[in-house]
């Protein structure tokens, strides 16, 4: 990993069409301005780990068939159209 | 076009269907072009999300206004330009869904991290929402989990 250091208001080029600037470091915070094409999208590190994560893993589990969502979808539909005998509050639609 | 598809055998459906996303789907950045399949239960909101360049890659997907009713979202100027529209009213939103294996009705949608599709030229994106109401594992059957075992629930 190539380690520049830099301070607040200095900047950083990515070949022709990056630039990241520092913009505050306040504490252990620091603000960075970032400039790219609209084609390259930006992301906090972090997050998108984790939506990478959850869109593997969203596509690694998905079942082989509909058959489990549809055994849960009729479950939800017989639930919510079961008659409420606890609730009061006049809104069941039963 | 025609398209062999792991779980749905072979699929045939005209090419102005065909979605396409230019970054791909975050870490899937080979697969751009998408399909929608209907699941076959009347009434159903899950839908599955197919790639017809690779064959095991499909998605289940659902509104998000199925989860939330009050979901929403603005378009960005970057995003505008790449789908070509800054108008939510004419996108389609669909929400990933986790299904776990051992656990399915714990399925889980990505609120935080929407598709979305410029129906018009069908040109898509994922998004990032800066709203932190938002979770990337929303609980979709949150009422359905808690109800499980159903009696045991309402004594205490």
């Amino acid at each position: 990993m190539l380690i520049l250091t830099r301070k607040s208001g200095e900047g950083i080029r990515i070949g022709d069409s990056i630039t990241l600037k520092i913009l505050e470091i306040r504490g252990n915070q620091v603000r960075v301005g970032v400039d790219a094409p609209r084609n390259i999208s930006v992301h906090r590190e972090e997050i998108y780990d984790l939506i990478r994560e959850q869109n593997a893993l969203a596509a690694l589990s998905s079942p082989d068939s509909s058959e489990v969502l549809t055994s849960i979808w009729r479950d939800q539909q017989s639930l919510t159209q079961r008659p409420r005998n606890l609730s009061h509050n006049g809104n069941g639609k039963a | 076009m025609r398209f062999h598809t792991t779980r749905f055998g072979e699929i045939e459906f005209p090419e102005e269907v065909v979605m396409t996303f230019p970054e791909g789907i975050l870490g899937f950045p080979d697969e751009q072009r998408y399909i929608l399949l209907e699941h076959d239960t009347d009434g159903s909101p899950f839908k599955w999300l197919q790639s017809v360049e690779n064959p095991a890659l499909a998605f289940i997907i659902v509104d998000p206004l199925f989860i939330d009713a009050g979901y929403h979202l603005e378009i960005d100027l970057d995003t505008a330009r790449m789908i070509g529209t800054d108008a939510v009213e004419g996108c389609a939103i669909m929400s990933i869904v986790n299904v776990p294996h051992d656990a399915p009705i714990r399925m889980t949608a990505n609120l935080k991290a929407p598709l979305i599709v410029n129906v018009e030229n069908r040109h898509g994106r994922q998004i990032v929402l800066g709203n932190n109401a938002y979770s990337l594992s929303t609980p979709i059957f949150q009422h359905l989990v808690e109800a499980e075992p159903l009696p045991a629930a309402a004594v205490s």
